[in-house]
């Protein structure tokens, strides 16, 4: 029963991860249309950042997370300008982004292999170990946590509350329409890019706290906000982070039964299912 | 002669190499309602998305308040004071009505003017307010077109352009659509262009009348000959 | 010299799996990336079965082509369920499966240690270890897969596979049969690829998973894009180009783990320059004349509408499709309440009502696209209820679309061909069992294609690219791609929307032709003068209902019907 506890509340926290990397790589997907792979190495570029600030600098976590967020932001905007953009001027039929992204992808991965090293690179953020009864977890744990409830809440305002926010949502909704009541659906693009790249350095940085930054971690992570994104409904935003728990979840419980190889499986199965059972996620936002 | 307020001259347009209007001119005068008739594939809708900038013109040229507006960016043709009710539920369906409604004032920055107009809408059309938090894929095909219509004047436009806001409808809706025409007129003082193939319900609001009929116009003039049957079948 | 040798080696390896990946990507628009998973499994079944049985070749290559197509075959059904960005990351999941199977079934694979040891090729006691021994193998095998996928490509059956490409929908509706095409080309990518990964296998004599990765299938992917999708010497061109652009790095002192992160970086930097700048690679599709399989003189001389069109029998007038009391609920939604329809031979019926009436789900229905809830459609007094699009083709009735779903990146007169019915190229296995009667069957009908473009007068632009058509010329070639089908009851979704008064005169008689000659015909239409001129029988259709039928003057004349029409 402890254990089933621990499994339960580890799911939790590393699915409050997921859910943050499925809420910056939904927002651009919903809003954009874009299959951002990139996303993966942004993440990564970030994490590295973090790393740097902190090893060279002596940062704490927090400005080592805002010049992460910076320089996500950077990267992620010059792929959209560089590459998605171009394309879209182009009229390149939907498929093409995508297909471009993945060899981004590789550019930026193997960027940041020569520019950083391969192997894992940590940072020794101040960490603390707390018990909540037979339930052990760490302060990056609580961080994991509430920075995933402080950026959705951030993001909700954003999105209610002020007009870009709003046309956010109404591109998300109809991109047509978005441009028929006057938005400008390029500035639009450019922001969500900056939005969610921002969003994918806050969780690259907890991710390099607790286990460190290395080449690789960029393509689960893109998968896992992908799945995220599935599970949830593509635009829902309740749906991702629901998403991205349930996949935590169902992943740290696997563990119980299912030996510890397979786990990385897990997130691939599940996506798997989904896709053939319901593409339209759990949550899938009202349509005509 | 009441001052033209958007002039379109030799227009032709099209997706990729097709061309779906073949040299259209059309002129709408200050404070009148435009009727622009025809039957599926006569180009009504390809046409108007051009004038809205939505799909920029092969050739022609489209003037509005004197000024060339040709293949503008459709963002400042609504800041300038146009606005386009597309066809088909034209609205938001996953945001709620204020939402929509908040969102079709996107180009206006003045609180009290968002105010004014929301106001103006809510009493033309009090389902809307109503309902003001529903979210807007659950309404029914008229409360969606009203809302779609309630959009559109969120800003305030000077020209309206409705595509065939009667698609789908049930009879005492498409009345109910039309009689509004009259009272955008008067309430925003507007010139508007009605894009129909209805046309017993669109024909009483028009003030004057313009037949497209495979890319082309056919008949332009008083809306009254028209109200005879054998003479729409001979134009249709 | 070894080093040359080894160059060309790898080129082979890498010109088959391009060869094979170009078949699924290019030629069918199928965007399944898992390439690299299925050259694994060829791979280690060969591995296996050399190393821990002994398996001579080339039991071992059959065993990996078998295995690879099946398994691909299996992991198509489930995953032909899904289009577009959901295929592209369903494959990609797959290919991270596949991979942690073969990391993880350790009795069977060993795991992260790969297999080593691996018994090189034994020719007659002769071992072939040197790369240069190796490589007159691999040219064997390259030039056997270039030459069995070329055959596949240069094809009917190739035909078919563009043209499911450019609009699945449509290519049902001429007949097409899209799972067998699917299934097929998974198979048969899957198959050529562990052809492929058994070389690999028996020339490196190691396999391990690190060789397989995702980053392999991008990589491939990307010599595709760069040698051109659809175009097979383009494949072999951008293997060719990516295998030899990575080597000159040899000449730059760099670190070893440095010079193999930038030979990734420029495979990515090509892909995506290549995107941006010629999206359809140095050698595109052929086009035009290049694009036809069998060379056809133009002999031009007036149309012979008699030979086309004869063979129709049966009496002027009676009944041949039917559809009976239908009705077609959507979640919901009641489409079509109460439609019956009875299309006669040699008549042009009509089909008249607003918009939202029903027509396109009529049209649907009676083309086996929808499934009625309710009613009976029957053929020639035969109930036809089960039956696929494909199959109501073969049977006789055929349909043409509102938005006209041309295959536009295909010649205009091979949107023609594909549709003609009786094709036994259509099936791959014959390509290669009766090549002579496919070539002569082609001959023909290229011929035949030819006779009906100069029937619709549009022979002139037989080897244009149907996408450079203007709009009165693609609304004739829905005509005459309809027509090829040899369909006895064809039913056109608005023929003439959109077209000026002058064209309108060109399809007329057109038209009004092919009912003289006995088909059975059948239009939606808008335009009452269209109506009119046309129609010998009309239905009026409104809220899902038949509201009357009879001459187009006696519909006209009903007050209560324009009334309806006009609203």
């Amino acid at each position: 029963m402890d254990l089933f506890l621990q499994l339960l509340v580890n799911g939790f926290i590393n699915g409050s991860n997921y859910a943050l990397l499925g809420i910056g790589f939904g927002l651009i997907f919903s809003t954009t249309g874009i299959v951002h792979f990139a996303y993966g190495s942004v993440y990564t570029f970030a994490a590295y950042v973090a790393w740097f600030l902190a090893t060279s600098f002596g940062l704490a976590l927090l400005p080592s997370m805002a010049g992460a967020i910076v320089a996500a932001i950077v990267l992620g905007v010059a792929c959209y300008t560089l590459l998605y953009r171009p394309l879209e001027l182009r009229r390149a039929p939907p498929l093409i982004p995508l297909i471009a992204s993945l060899g981004l992808n590789i550019v930026l991965e193997n960027l940041n292999a020569i520019i950083f090293g391969s192997g894992v690179r940590s940072a020794n953020f101040t960490s603390g170990v707390y018990f909540a009864g037979p339930v052990f977890f760490t302060s990056v744990h609580i961080w994991q946590v509430v920075s995933c409830a402080v950026v959705v809440a951030a993001l909700v305002l954003f999105l209610r509350k002020t007009r870009y926010g709003r046309a956010i949502l109404a591109m998300t909704d109809d991109p047509n329409m978005a441009r028929v009541v006057g938005i400008d659906t390029k500035k639009v693009s450019y922001i969500v890019f900056a939005l969610g790249s921002a969003i994918s350095a806050v969780a690259a940085t907890l991710t390099l706290m607790k286990d460190g930054a290395s080449t690789h971690m960029g393509f689960t992570a893109v998968f896992m906000g992908f799945v995220a994104v599935i599970v949830g409904g593509v635009g829902s935003l309740r749906g991702v982070i629901a998403g991205g728990l349930l996949l935590g979840i169902v992943e740290s419980l696997g563990l119980w039964k299912i030996s510890t190889e397979w786990q990385s499986s897990i997130a691939f199965i599940v996506l798997f299912i989904m896709i053939m059972l319901r593409p339209q996620g759990l949550f899938s936002i009202a349509r005509r | 002669m009441s001052k033209p307020i958007l002039e379109v001259k030799g227009l032709v347009a099209g997706y990729g190499k097709k061309r779906a209007v073949h040299g259209v001119d059309l002129t709408l005068n200050k404070g009148e309602t435009l009727l622009v008739l025809g039957h599926n594939g006569a180009g009504k809708t390809t046409l108007m998305q051009s004038v809205f900038g939505l799909n920029p013109p092969m050739a022609g040229q489209v003037f509005y308040e004197g000024r060339d507006v040709t293949a503008r960016n459709p963002a400042l043709n609504v800041a300038g004071g146009l606005a386009f009710v597309p066809q088909g539920h034209a609205i938001f369906s996953s945001l709620t009505v204020r939402d929509n409604l908040e969102l079709g004032a996107f180009v206006e920055t003045d609180r009290p003017r968002i105010q004014k107009h929301l106001d103006d809408v809510f009493s033309m059309f009090p389902i809307l307010k109503e309902r003001e938090k529903q979210i807007a894929g659950t309404f029914s095909g008229g409360q969606k077109q009203m809302l779609a219509i309630g959009m559109a004047l969120m800003h305030g436009p000077r020209v309206l352009i409705l595509d065939e806001p009667s698609i789908g409808l049930a009879p005492n809706l498409v009345d109910r659509v039309m009689k509004s025409v009259e009272e955008i007129k008067r309430r925003f003082d507007a010139s508007i262009i009605i894009v129909e193939q209805n046309v017993k319900y669109s024909l009483p609001v028009a003030d004057r009348v313009v037949v497209l009929k495979t890319g082309g116009v056919i008949y332009e003039g008083d809306p009254e000959p028209l109200l005879d049957h054998q003479k729409l079948i001979e134009l249709f | 010299m070894e080093y040359i040798y080894h160059i060309a080696v790898l080129f082979c390896l890498y010109g088959i799996l391009t060869v094979s990946f170009n078949l699924l990507v290019g030629f069918t628009g199928m965007f399944a990336l898992s390439h690299a998973a299925l050259y694994a499994i060829g791979a280690y079944t060969t591995a296996i079965l050399a190393t821990d049985f002994g398996a001579p070749f080339p039991l071992d290559m059959i065993a990996s082509v078998l295995v690879a197509a099946v398994i691909s075959a299996v992991i198509a059904l489930p995953a032909l369920r899904v289009t577009g960005h959901y295929l592209v990351i369903v494959s990609l999941a797959l290919q991270i499966i596949v991979l942690q199977v073969i990391l993880n079934w350790k009795s069977l694979t060993r795991g992260s240690d790969g297999i080593s040891g691996v018994p090189s090729y034994n020719v007659f006691g002769f071992a072939i270890t040197s790369p240069d021994c190796f490589l007159i193998v691999a040219l064997i095998a390259l030039a056997a897969c270039y030459w069995f996928t070329h055959r596949l490509v240069r094809s009917p059956f190739g035909r078919g596979l563009r043209a499911m490409r450019e609009n699945e929908s449509a290519a049902q509706a001429v007949g097409l049969n899209i799972l067998y095409m699917k299934l097929s080309t998974f198979a048969i990518s899957a198959a050529l690829a562990a052809v492929a990964g058994s070389l690999f296998a028996r020339y490196f004599r190691y396999v391990g998973v690190d060789s397989f990765t995702i980053n392999e299938t991008i990589y491939v992917l990307a010599m595709v894009i760069l040698g051109g999708m659809g175009n097979l010497r383009g494949s072999l061109v951008g293997a060719a180009i990516l295998v030899a652009l990575p080597e000159l790095l040899k000449f730059v002192p760099l670190p070893v783990d440095i010079a193999d992160k930038i030979r990734l970086i420029l495979y990515g930097l090509v892909l995506m320059l290549i995107l941006l700048v010629r999206p359809q690679g140095l050698l595109p599709e052929p086009r035009g004349r290049k694009a036809m399989l069998v060379s056809i003189e133009d002999e031009s001389g007036p149309s012979d509408a008699e030979k086309l069109l004869d063979g129709e029998g049966g009496r002027k007038g009676e009944v041949v499709l039917q559809g009976s009391n239908l009705r077609k609920q959507f979640s919901g939604v009641t489409a079509i309440k109460d439609f019956s329809i009875a299309l006669k031979r040699g008549q042009i019926t009509g089909l008249l009502g607003p918009n939202g009436a029903g027509k396109t789900t009529a049209f649907n229905l009676l083309t086996g696209f929808l499934k009625p809830t309710d009613g009976v459609i029957t053929l020639n007094g035969r109930s036809i209820a089960d039956r696929k699009p494909h199959e109501l083709v073969a049977a006789g009735v055929a349909r043409s679309f509102q938005d006209l779903r041309l295959f536009t990146n295909m010649t205009v007169i091979e949107n023609v061909i594909v549709a003609l019915p009786g094709q036994s190229g259509r099936r791959w296995p014959s390509l290669f069992l009766h090549p002579a009667r496919i070539r002569a069957e082609e001959r023909a009908n290229a011929a035949r294609a030819m006779e009906i473009l100069r029937f619709v007068e549009l022979e002139n632009k037989a080897h244009e690219t149907a996408a450079d058509l203007s709009y009165a010329e693609e609304k004739l070639l829905v005509v005459a791609r309809l027509l090829a089908t040899g369909a006895e009851v064809l039913l056109f979704d608005e023929p003439m929307s959109g077209l000026d008064q002058t064209t309108l005169g060109d399809i007329f008689p057109v038209l009004r032709r092919l009912a003289e000659h006995g088909k059975v015909v059948c239009i939606i239409e808008h335009n009452l003068d269209v109506i009119k001129e046309l129609c010998d029988e009309v239905y009026f259709l409104d809220e899902g209902r038949t509201m009357a039928v009879g001459t187009p003057d006696a519909l006209m004349n009903d007050p209560e019907l324009a009334e309806r029409y006009f609203k």
